[in-house]
């Protein structure tokens, strides 16, 4: 089984000794990020310490300069939504575009920029389409998920393309090595099954795990068509779905210094599009289909004195056919479209401490990537290359007031056949100062801010789309943004450890692609819109009873903005961005209880509330959507069985039965109810 | 060169304005039950399940109605996507595309009176045929063409024509059906009224996408050309004879058409050609019917809708503005002399007038 929140792995044990102890050890970041975890043979770390593949400094909570949002494996666990969209919709400055039930597409927007401007990872390497710039959230279960980490705000200087609003990297959960086996079912409401299996086994100094998983729903959920006084009762049509996916991951120390490790993910879905509900009789016959398969190979080796050299190769196919027999254009029989993606990719990097306060990090990265489909006229290729350089440096200061000062520069370089070249630096500071002691409370501050510049490279369907109705553009440049951020937050131990922090950022893009007129019947995407967004981000999290009870809040505050004319007759300047919401706020809470009665080893309860805003539907800002309130919920049961453990787990979304649209004309699922039980050896 | 008349034709309309002063009725008012003017239906966004909306130009007051239908039916909405509209008697005939529903509503108080939806069909156009209680709805993407009854709404029977048929002209009994194809088409129907049959199928240019009957009495169909075909095509106008079902005369064009098409009462043929760089029309271009000389950029600008009165001869071109708000509706004398513009909503795509 995966190593989750309840077993504790010493850091340099490779015969996995397992012990229950309630406490998080992120081992799966130790060999797929490239990191040892700091002091690694000083035992396991406390849940906030987390280690992001390809930055070059050590980002745990307290030592970042800029905001960081962790969703840890056991939250994962226990969080009502088991799909990554509905995890990541309570994280603060995310807002998830979802146009229905479980099989309609659902991408991120963070910062109020697009699906595009976010870089999704698996382990440290990209995933984003290069036919559209979209990940679509639906797409990945959160079952072989270890932890989510998000970096909110530009990071090209790490990253390259994409990295605008954020970054959010996926990481798998590692094989414990402990021979291990569970086989889960889920049933729930509007047709939804559920059926997974997977295994593991470990020998010395590697593991191995395995799972498969079939899934699908009807969802065919009822929801109200309202017309002015009229509301009609309908029922979803045409949104059913089925998927199929399988992981195989693994690792193998190479010598005590180096370890190996693997991922393999396929994942296959076909679902029903069903479209915007346009009237009480609207029908849509358009279906989808997916193919991802995802191959992974990184191998890291840690010297003395933090010395470190990662490398990593990954393959990723992507496949989408889409169809829609009532749209007949013309002669044809109706549409009937594919493309697909194959992108082959290799990164290099090496970090060595130069002195005892700098360490300086250098990489390389090259990509190979095919676009092939109906949308474009032929076969293309594009290469990519990128070197990066950065380095941590940490200023002797005063230590009766700093615990730590650090400046963290950081430039890298991106080339793409056919595009123009982006260099992007980005540069942080952060103040840690010394805890001062307050009553019986340790308080912890810290400062931080940060400058950065960032670049989206054009999507292949930007490039070169020739469909019914548009035109690409190969003279398309990439995006660019320019954006700082400044925040700060504190630490205490005061009836439980909080956790605070609180930042404020502000960016300028250029150079927005945007698809607009281009006669003859055609839209054609041109650089031409200039987007400003700013905003404030607030988080605050609690554990009043050690390891029994969270809190997590989160506010976020967003303004969003085009301040570009784009042609002499365009009246929408400072017009807020659509779908795009004011403010967001989230809370959740978590009780995990020890075994205190018989037979039982653990219950957990957790619930969280969303509230997200106003949000526009068009560029003049004369249609909304208003503000909604969701509320989960979840409880699980451990029942021991004298070896065995059987999981019963019951989640309740959209508690409220609240009617309400993440975009105009898509209903969303009312009140669902999802059952779960799982037997794990 | 383009450049100056459009200024001139700015200052003419400033002047023009300054004549008619525009009156600005509340919300939620409507006209009087007696007024006669020009209703528009705006498409509105696509996607949007309210976006079609029905506006009105007072011509008595000189007031422009939004949100008729709003306003008499209790914060209804007509549908989704507006894409056309027939004022008979004293009802109109608005037909959203989106929605796939064809809303009728009493001209006193705009009150709905009447609907259907043919669902699955995407009907797009349509055109009454009052001598035999019929209308005729075209199916988009179905190929075909639907007769209604036009007491109960019912559908009576499907007619197969072209791909994708958009605008119709009705003569002579004979329905004329264009088969626009989205630019590869090249034909256009010939339905008789009587029996419903298709009788002819006639072979004109790429992108047949609207026909008017002109004061000479015969039927003149845009075409659009291809832009996307190999080779592309530019646009044409054909006039064809209603009792012969020939091919008369045809105006070819140096550039693609946007498919509008009008006529005047002084036997002028009004189109919107394309304006470069714009995914929302063209100028109006004229054809002088009897000499088939064309005037190109007869009225500069970047128009989505055309119309001409035939009982003044006025011409009314609205600018969709690209969408991105509430468009304009610019109104002509026959000789291109500026009226005025009033504002419409958005997507002003279609345009019918009450007297």
């Amino acid at each position: 089984m995966y190593l989750k929140a309840n077993q504790r792995f010493t850091a340099n044990d490779q015969s996995s000794q397992v012990d229950s102890t309630a406490v998080y050890q992120p081992l799966a970041l130790a060999f797929l990020s490239g990191e040892q975890p700091a002091g690694s043979g000083q035992g396991p770390f406390e849940f906030d310490e987390i280690v992001v593949r390809g930055l070059w400094f050590t980002p745990t909570l307290r030592q970042t300069h800029s905001a960081v949002t962790v969703l840890s494996g056991h939250e994962l666990d226990i969080a009502p939504s088991r799909v990554l969209s509905g995890v990541m919709s309570g994280v603060s400055g995310i807002h998830i575009k979802d146009y229905g039930g479980a099989s309609a597409l659902k991408t991120i927007s963070q910062r109020g920029l697009g699906a595009e401007h976010t870089l999704v990872l698996v382990n440290g390497m990209r995933v984003n389409s290069f036919q559209n710039g979209l990940v679509d959230l639906g797409l990945y279960p959160v079952d072989h998920l270890e932890r989510v980490e998000v970096l909110h705000g530009g990071y090209s200087a790490a990253y390259g393309s994409d990295a605008m609003g954020g970054v959010v990297n996926l990481v798998t959960a590692v094989p414990s090595g402990v021979p291990s086996g569970t086989v889960e079912t889920s049933f729930g409401s509007f047709g939804y099954q559920k059926i997974s299996a997977g295994g593991g086994a470990g020998w010395s100094g590697g593991g191995v795990h395995a799972s498969v998983a079939s899934e699908k729903g009807r969802e065919n959920y009822p929801f109200a068509f309202v017309n002015g006084p009229v509301e009609t009762g309908l029922t979803r049509t045409n949104a059913d779905f089925s998927s199929e996916y399988a992981t195989l991951g693994g690792f193998i120390g190479l010598d005590k210094e180096t370890r190996m490790s693997s991922f393999i993910r396929l994942f296959r879905s076909g679902r029903g599009v069903g479209g915007p509900v346009l009237s009480p009789s609207t029908a849509s016959v358009a279906r989808q289909t997916d193919e991802d398969y995802l191959v992974q190979l990184s191998v890291v080796s840690s010297g003395e004195s933090g010395t470190r050299l990662s490398g990593g190769v990954q393959v990723h196919s992507a496949y989408q056919r889409y169809q829609d027999p009532s749209l007949r254009v013309g002669p044809s029989d109706g549409l009937d479209t594919y493309f697909k993606n194959n992108d082959y990719r290799g990164s290099l990097s090496y970090t060595r401490h130069l002195f005892t306060d700098l360490s300086v990090s250098v990489g390389f990265e090259g990509a190979s990537t095919r676009a092939d489909g109906l949308s474009i006229p032929a076969a293309v290729t594009r290469w990519h290359g990128a070197a990066f350089l950065s380095a941590d440096y940490s200023i002797p200061v005063s230590p009766e007031i700093f615990r730590q000062l650090a400046v963290r520069p950081a430039v890298r370089f991106d080339s793409f056949t056919g595009v123009a070249p982006s260099l992007n630096p980005q540069v942080g500071i952060l103040a840690g100062f010394q805890d001062v002691t307050l009553g019986r409370a340790e308080i912890g501050t810290r400062l931080f801010a940060s400058y950065n510049t960032n670049f989206r490279v054009p999507t292949f369907n930007e490039l070169y789309y020739q469909g019914g109705g548009g035109i690409g553009n190969p003279l398309l440049r990439p995006e660019e943004s320019t954006g700082f951020e400044v925040g700060g937050g504190f630490s205490a131990d005061l009836g439980g450890l909080h956790e605070v922090t609180g930042s404020f950022y502000r960016s300028e893009m250029t150079d927005r692609i945007v698809w607009v007129s281009a006669g003859s019947f055609g839209v054609t995407p041109r650089n031409i819109r200039t987007v400003e967004s700013s905003g404030t981000e607030f988080t605050w999290f609690w554990r009043p009873l050690n390891d029994i009870v969270s809190v997590r809040l989160n506010y976020s505050e967003i303004r969003s903005m085009k301040t570009s004319q784009e042609s002499p007759t365009d009246r929408n300047l400072n017009t807020f961005l659509v779908y795009v919401p004011a403010e967001t706020f989230n809370a959740s809470a978590g009780v995990s209880l020890p075994p205190v009665f018989p037979g039982v080893e653990r219950i957990e309860w957790t619930a969280a509330y969303h509230y997200v805003g106003l949000r526009y539907t068009n560029e003049d800002n004369s249609g909304s959507l208003p503000p909604y309130h969701l509320l989960d919920s979840g409880m699980s049961v451990d029942w021991g069985l004298g070896g065995p453990v059987l999981t019963t787990r019951l989640d309740v979304l959209n508690l409220l039965d609240a009617a309400y649209q993440v975009v105009l004309g898509y209903p969303m699922p009312g009140r669902s109810f999802r059952l779960t039980l799982a037997m794990t050896y | 060169m383009r450049i100056l008349p459009a200024v001139l034709l700015s200052l003419l309309f400033l002047l023009a304005a300054c004549k008619n002063t525009l009156v600005d009725p509340p919300p939620g008012t409507a006209p009087g039950a007696v007024s006669k003017g020009v209703y528009v239906l705006n498409e509105g966004m696509f996607g949007d399940p309210a976006g079609a909306r029905l506006s009105f130009l007072d011509l008595l007051t000189d007031s422009v109605y939004f949100d008729l239908f709003e306003t008499a039916n209790a914060g209804a909405h007509l549908g989704s996507l507006g894409d056309d509209l027939e004022v008979y008697g004293d009802r109109i005939y608005t037909l959203m595309s989106g929605s796939e529903n064809l809303a009728v509503l009493d001209t006193t108080d705009h009150a709905l009176v009447q609907s259907a939806t043919y669902a699955g069909t995407v009907p797009h156009d349509l055109l009454i045929d009052p001598l035999r209680n019929s209308i005729y709805l075209t199916q988009l993407f179905s190929g075909s063409v639907a007769r209604v009854d036009l007491t109960t709404l019912a559908q009576l029977e499907t007619i197969p024509v072209g791909a994708n048929p958009q605008g119709m002209a009705f003569a002579n009994d004979y329905l004329f059906v264009c088969n626009s194809g989205f630019g590869s088409g090249n034909t256009v129907t010939v339905i008789s009224a009587v029996t419903h049959a298709t009788v002819e199928t006639l072979v004109v240019g790429d992108g047949p996408t609207r026909a008017v009957v002109g004061m000479d009495g015969r039927v003149w169909i845009a075409c659009t050309g291809n832009a996307f075909g190999t080779p592309p095509t530019l646009g044409s106008v054909y006039a064809v004879n209603p009792i012969s079902l020939i091919v008369e005369d045809v105006v070819p064009f140096p550039e693609n058409l946007w498919g509008s098409i009008a006529a005047g009462t002084d036997g002028s043929i009004y189109l919107l050609g394309v304006t470069s760089g714009s995914f929302y029309g063209g100028p109006v271009h004229r054809i002088l019917s009897s000499s088939l000389a064309i005037e190109m950029n007869f009225l500069p600008g970047t128009y989505y809708s055309l119309a001409a009165d035939p009982a003044t001869g006025r011409i009314y071109a609205a600018d969709a503005r690209d969408f991105q708000g509430d468009g304009e509706l610019f109104i002509f004398e026959q000789n291109g002399t500026a009226v005025t513009v009033v504002p419409t909503q958005r997507g002003p795509g279609a345009i019918a007038f009450r007297y």
